[in-house]
């Protein structure tokens, strides 16, 4: 059972080093040739945008998904943006540290190029906005509100039924 | 939210129907209206049927109108966008406008809204009058257009008119046709003088054994669309000498065709993903060989009601078509356990399978099935009688309950779904995401699967949206909460002849 597993080494914001199997690491989009290039580096990567935390769930999430198979590619699917398509799994596990921690997330995936966790973080926030009215969107996100009250009412006039 | 970059708040907008990005999302904020006028949100709008056609929606369109690319819409929207007073909405970039939804009677208001698309490349029309066409054709032929769309429903006369029209101003570019009940007359004059023809559906049309005579080669053709037609074996012959790029073919009860016509097609047209035969008894196990032979990039099939299928027939189709999603096997009634074993051991990536109305099918199959294709997202099994009780050996995802529980049924219905609760809990990196099936929407009705069976189910698949267990007698009522607990995105559950909603149920324990 001695087999070697290739490993890279990216290095986070808190200066933490992290292992990571080549496997999981394909998942990587467009850094895998780079990360290539480092593996028989001693010398880790260093990333420092992303910090210790959203890395360990990056590796988390990419151990889970590691076997999916590619998504088809037909005309269909590239124009459905619909939010049906989180499976229970992801759900729970991108829910369960907070909105900060998902955003996190969100920018990390971004920076390393995983389209699979992109795609299905970013569903697990537009559920959370869809089919919300502007003042509960603005709760949920801690968004000020700075349009001034004439705008408002502006908005609010315009949005009678239109007869024609 | 505000700290992601703006192009991840877009990504995230992406996913959002055009409705909320319309009315809602542009009054949170400033920054949020800037980011909703953002053009990669905007290539695509479908306006039909919207129901606040309010002026604020009209105004907001005003404003996003330049980027859009592909409109479809329907009469509602024309009148409006033609009859708004200022200022007018301009779509100069668009490229394909679809009118399928457009009734006519309103020439002049389409007429009004297309002279004002400059730079339209592509136009989906719908007619049920010559009359209206030719008006229209005028207006079309200005504009350059690379590609024509038509759907016409009306008298067969009338349409070799508007052919006859196309054909006499030289219409070159790629035209598309869908049209129902034509006479024989009208299909060759198509088949002979279009050569561009993209895509050909003739419905229930009157075809004879001259049709496909003085067929050209077309070789932009990649749907073509016989259903309900007399077209037999010495019709496909010629065909599939002719059409060498087809992507969709459909011969649904076409019940002259045999075995050796749909081997012809597949022989010759390499490239076909999706295939449809319905109900046309000949049709043998045979016919799977040689489309497993013939067309390597099959993503779809469909055989509904082909009862001469045999096994050895789905086991050669899976053995080679490595890209199949979706396989429609419903009334194959010759299909046994075998047929879904072969499935299990050689098509894992498998995404629709329907295979209800078999009594062959056991409890073993379905259950092999739902083990290995992991990625199956829709199972339809409705009337097997042969499925009893579903048993998951080890499979389940990290439940431990003793045996002992099996046989107490009333009382221990709310202990399984606590342990279950504890059991998803667990960490995250002992699970992998293939150890549990992704299955979506799974239809069981007039079976005899029972409670615990069920439940069983709603472990292995914890992201079911839909439960189909109509007329099962040995399901009752009292399950539909635990498996609502079980799968967190279970919508509704059908059990006897009722429908059950998450909401309502969720509105029942509040009061």
């Amino acid at each position: 059972m001695n087999k070697i597993v290739p490993q890279i080494k990216l290095e986070t914001y808190e200066k933490e080093v992290f292992e990571i199997d080549l496997d999981i690491a394909k998942k990587f989009g467009k850094l895998v040739p780079v990360l290539q290039e480092l593996l028989n580096d001693d010398k880790p990567l260093t990333i420092k945008t992303i910090n210790s935390g959203t890395l360990k769930k990056i590796i988390t999430w990419c151990t889970y998904h590691k076997d999916d198979p590619l998504p088809p590619e037909d005309d269909d699917n590239k124009m459905k943006h619909s939010t049906e398509e989180v499976s229970s799994w992801d759900d729970k596990f991108l829910q369960e540290d907070g909105q900060a921690a998902l955003f996190d997330l969100i920018s990390a995936a971004h920076t390393l190029d995983i389209d699979g966790l992109l795609d299905v973080a970013c569903k697990v926030v537009a559920t959370m906005i869809k089919g919300k009215a502007p003042e509960e969107i603005r709760k949920v996100f801690n968004i000020k509100n700075d349009f001034t009250q004439q705008e408002e009412d502006q908005v609010r006039k315009e949005n009678d039924w239109c007869e024609d | 939210m505000d700290s992601l970059p703006p192009e991840l708040i877009l990504n995230i907008l992406s996913y959002l129907s055009q409705h909320d990005l319309l009315l809602r999302i542009r009054h949170v904020s400033k920054y949020w209206d800037l980011l909703a006028n953002a053009p990669r949100l905007w290539y695509k709008l479908d306006v039909r049927r919207s129901e606040e056609m309010t002026s604020l929606y009209l105004q907001n369109i005003n404003i996003i109108c330049i980027h859009i690319k592909h409109l479809l819409t329907d009469e509602e929207f024309l009148v409006k966008v033609c009859s708004h007073r200022t200022p007018k909405p301009h779509f100069t970039n668009l490229r394909n406008l679809d009118l399928s939804s457009v009734y006519l009677a309103t020439t002049s208001v389409i007429s009004d809204f297309i002279s004002e698309c400059t730079n339209l490349e592509s136009i989906s029309v719908r007619f049920d009058d010559s009359i209206l066409f030719r008006d229209i054709l005028k207006t079309l032929l200005k504009l350059n257009l690379k590609d024509l769309h038509i759907n016409y429903s009306g008298d067969d006369v009338e349409f070799l008119f508007i052919l006859e029209e196309l054909s006499r101003n030289k219409y070159s570019k790629t035209l598309s046709i869908h049209c129902n009940t034509i006479q024989n007359n009208t299909v060759r004059f198509l088949l002979g003088n279009f050569q561009n023809l993209k895509s050909l559906d003739v419905t229930s049309s009157y075809l004879k054994n001259d049709t496909f005579m003085s067929m050209q080669h077309l070789l932009s053709l990649n749907a073509l669309s016989l259903d309900y037609t007399r077209v037999n074996d010495a019709g496909l012959q010629l065909i599939a000498r002719h059409v060498p790029n087809l992507k969709f073919f459909s011969v649904v009860r076409c019940e002259d065709i045999s075995d050796e016509g749909i081997a012809n097609i597949a022989e010759n047209c390499p490239f076909l993903e999706q295939i449809h035969i319905c109900r046309s008894y000949t049709i043998s196990g045979s016919t799977l060989t040689a489309i497993a032979k013939g067309c390597p990039r099959l993503q779809r099939l469909s055989v509904m009601a082909c009862a001469q299928i045999d096994d050895a027939g789905v086991e050669s189709l899976v053995t080679k078509c490595k890209h199949l999603q979706v396989l429609i096997l419903n009334f194959c009634i010759q299909l046994t356990d075998q047929s879904l074993f072969s499935i299990s051991r050689l098509c894992t990536t498998l995404r629709k399978l329907d295979i209800s109305h078999n009594g062959k099918f056991t409890s073993k199959g379905i259950s092999s099935l739902l083990q290995s294709c992991k990625w199956l997202e829709l199972l339809n099994s409705a009337s097997c009688g042969g499925i009893t009780e579903l048993k998951f050996p080890g499979s389940r995802t990290g439940i431990s309950y003793s045996k002992r529980t099996f046989d107490n049924k009333d009382t221990i219905l709310p202990t399984l779904v606590i342990v279950n609760e504890r059991a998803t809990n667990d960490n995250f990196d002992s699970i992998s995401n293939h150890q549990h099936s992704h299955i979506r929407s799974m239809n069981l009705s007039h079976t005899s699967i029972n409670n615990i069976s069920v439940l069983e189910l709603s472990f292995l698949c914890p992201d079911l949206r839909n439960l189909y267990l109509f007329g099962c007698k040995n399901v009752t009522i009292e399950i539909v909460e635990c498996l609502f607990n079980n799968c967190v995105f279970m919508e509704k559950i059908s059990v006897k002849r009722k429908t059950i909603f998450r909401k309502n149920l969720f509105l029942q324990t509040v009061s």
